[in-house]
């Protein structure tokens, strides 16, 4: 078993298709797979001392497994087997190779050194007391030492148990290149000593804040068309000032818990009827013009700002990119990398491994750009193994609200995930988006969720973006939307992370609160500030807000300026046609 | 424990264009940070200061030339070796590191002894 295999295709050699026991075993090795891996490894990383041979011997467990399964049953805890076969192996293994006793020897003295160092406890051998190690697992992938690339290709193989095949199809990037960064940030967890530890309290909230990135990049991930033509209606992402140095203490401690008012499904007094059409324009892709203007750089995962109002804000994952792609006028170095990869082999391989894992839902094709249906696909799995982590990172840390925040964010984005895209693969902005097809469990797990994280002390920004999410979900239709709460909510939000972004958020809930005459104020307070130059989802909103005005010529050249700064197919053909429209309303109007 | 080499990259103008009490108090800083060091339970197994840049002379293959081996603004001003648990460790002992107008970069040591292969 190869190590840059990877451990995710738990490929089941040899068994009879008609085989009862067999089928039962497969299946169960499968579901273990898929619910156990994490914990399996993390159990094993401790008494193996080293993340490849955990790796190895976890993976031995697993086919293991499935032969004992068959001759045996399925044993009543899978897991636990499962984890005491793997560290079992590499006991043996360390033996083996006879460095038992230089492995031991950095252990035995049980000085603190080991003890900080967190792996190879000879102490937790006892089979029957396995320690719930996922925590220490996550926070090793995520560790701010390794880059922010290296910490999701590490947690999804690590903690998720995907193939470095899989990840790299997901990443659009050959297997060569993810296995080198898995290796890469692997060696170094060795080389740098990078513990295998739960973070101290002190350093407990920006550690968290790393992890809960990943999570949310993934997910974002998951909706962003490579193509540029956006599939997604999460939010620009923020540069890198506003998300290292979030929110900025004296911020949030200048915001009064208990400003949150949230009220969901709250009866709704304003009516926007004359506002039938989005509230914000096609906020598409990438970053790469904000992120000129940021001295700094690095763009961040993710941002969610909107999920909301604009809906249109798909997530450029640039920082998901950025390996490849240093400033990159054009939409993606990584779309050219796919063109490496012949689609159908690679589709075929990674169907088949996938389809031992579970890994891709029957119905996710959904992406609009045919191109690129097959990168799509496995995209679409990251929202639900992002949804996954954030599920574990709840029930691990019932303490933490923003972790419950940020499921919440997720749920409650997920919820409109098959409405996102029409039939013929356009984008449908938020108000013309058939609710009756939300996912109406999803929105009641996600609103109850983020009622409680929302008693926090100090509410995080993903559970006030959840808390957005959830009145636009409740809401029955866009008009009828709380907007004068979401515009409050968002006001709630700048506090705790002051970004121009979302600031422009708010000005286009602004316009569906009190209308598009005092958010053209916004949006020229934004103009002022600087920090969106070029920025072509402010250019957007603008022409929409002209739009609705009736001031058509200006609309135009608002558009245009949007246009300019537009590469992705779907984007380019909207703002086309409104452009075209506005040239003629402003004819018309002149006429008269 | 492991070893963790700490080298401080000073603004060689910064420290050039220092006043002698601005000189004096950086050393004074220096003196502080390795009590602390011990006081977090990490060793030092020593640390020098160096020369500027401007001193520097690079060897490649038989050519001897002036400078440092990279032109930085920059420049490696000193060291610590020191000794400790693990890289968080490492890195909080490293975040109280005076540096002038600079910053810090901390690299494991690598014990060729144990891990020849690493």
């Amino acid at each position: 078993m190869g190590r840059d295999g990877g451990p995710g295709g738990v490929t089941v050699p040899g068994t009879a298709d008609g085989d009862g026991a067999g089928a039962e075993a497969r299946s169960a090795v499968n579901d273990a797979h898929r619910r156990e891996w994490a914990y399996v490894l993390a159990a094993t990383a401790r008494v193996a001392g080293d993340l490849d041979l955990a790796e190895e011997c976890v993976q031995d467990a697993y086919l293991s497994a499935l032969e004992a399964w068959t001759r045996q049953g399925v044993p009543d805890r899978p897991g636990a087997w499962l984890t005491t076969a793997a560290r079992r192996r590499a006991l043996d293994a360390l033996r083996r190779e006879r460095t038992l006793r230089d492995k031991l020897s950095l252990i035995a003295p049980r000085d603190e050194a080991a003890d900080s160092a967190g792996f190879g406890d000879p102490a937790l051998l006892a089979e029957e007391d396995i320690p719930d190690d996922r925590l220490r697992l996550v926070f090793t992938c995520c560790h701010p030492a390794l880059g922010l690339e290296a910490q999701i290709a590490l947690t999804l193989r690590l903690v998720c148990g995907l193939t470095t095949r899989q990840i790299a199809d997901a990443f659009l990037v050959s297997e060569a290149t993810m296995a080198a960064r898995v290796t890469r940030a692997k060696k170094k967890i060795a080389g740098a000593r990078i513990p295998y530890r739960i973070p101290e309290a002190a350093e407990l909230p920006d550690r968290l804040r790393a992890v809960l990135a990943v999570v949310h990049l993934l997910y974002t991930t998951a909706h962003t068309d490579p193509s540029g033509a956006a599939t997604a209606e999460t939010a620009p992402p923020e540069t890198a000032a506003s998300d290292t140095t979030p929110p900025g203490t004296s911020a949030s401690d200048t915001a009064p818990s208990d400003t949150v008012t949230f009220t969901p499904a709250s009866p709704v007094s304003t009516t926007c009827d004359t506002v039938t059409s989005a509230a914000a324009e096609p906020h598409p892709t990438s970053s790469d013009t904000v992120r000129s203007t940021a001295p700094t750089g690095t763009t961040t995962a993710s941002d969610t700002v909107t999920s909301a109002t604009s809906e249109l804000h798909p997530t450029p994952s640039d920082t998901v990119r950025s390996e490849a792609a240093e400033p990159s006028p054009t939409p993606s170095d990584t779309v050219r990398s796919t063109s490496s990869t012949p689609a159908p082999a690679a589709s075929d391989t990674v169907r088949s491994a996938a389809s031992a894992a579970h890994l891709i839902p029957s119905d996710t094709v959904r992406s609009g750009a045919a191109d690129f249906a097959i990168p799509g696909l496995y995209r679409a799995d990251l929202a639900e193994r992002a949804i996954d982590l954030a599920r574990m990172l709840a029930a691990l840390m019932p303490d933490e609200a923003e972790v419950r925040g940020l499921l919440a964010l997720l749920l409650l984005t997920d919820a409109r995930r098959e409405t996102r895209v029409d039939a013929d693969g356009h984008l449908q902005l938020l108000a013309d988006q058939d609710r009756s097809r939300w996912d109406q469990a999803a929105i009641a797990e996600g609103t109850a969720l983020v009622t409680g994280a929302l008693r926090a002390e100090r509410p995080g920004r993903y559970a006030i973006q959840a808390a957005i999410a959830a009145l636009h979900a409740e809401a029955p239709t866009y008009a009828a939307t709380d907007w004068p709460q979401i515009v409050q909510l968002y006001g709630v939000l700048l506090r705790v992370w002051p970004s121009p972004v979302v600031r422009l958020n708010r000005a286009a809930a602004v316009s569906m609160a009190d209308g598009p005459q005092a958010a053209l104020a916004e949006i020229a307070a934004l103009e002022q500030d600087g920090r969106l130059a070029g920025y072509r989802y402010l250019s957007a909103t603008k022409a929409d807000l002209l739009r609705r005005l009736g001031r058509f010529s200006e609309a135009a050249d608002a558009y245009e300026a949007a246009l300019d700064r537009t590469w992705g197919a779907v984007e380019r053909g909207f703002l086309e046609r409104r452009i075209t429209e506005m040239r003629e309303s402003a004819l018309r109007s002149a006429d008269r | 424990m492991a070893q963790y080499l700490i080298l401080l990259y000073d603004n060689e103008a910064a420290w050039a264009a220092a006043t002698p009490e601005r000189r004096a108090e950086e050393l004074t800083n220096h003196a502080r940070f390795q009590q602390q060091l011990a006081e977090m339970g990490a060793k030092n197994l020593g640390g020098n200061a160096l020369q500027p840049s401007t001193t520097a002379t690079s060897v490649r293959g038989d050519v001897v030339t002036d400078g440092p081996f990279t032109e930085t603004k920059e420049a490696l001003g000193g060291y610590y070796l020191i000794e400790a648990h693990d890289l968080d460790h490492a890195l909080a002992v490293a975040k109280l590191c005076p540096v002038l107008d600079g910053g810090i970069e901390v690299r494991p040591v690598w014990d060729v002894t144990a891990d020849p292969a690493a």
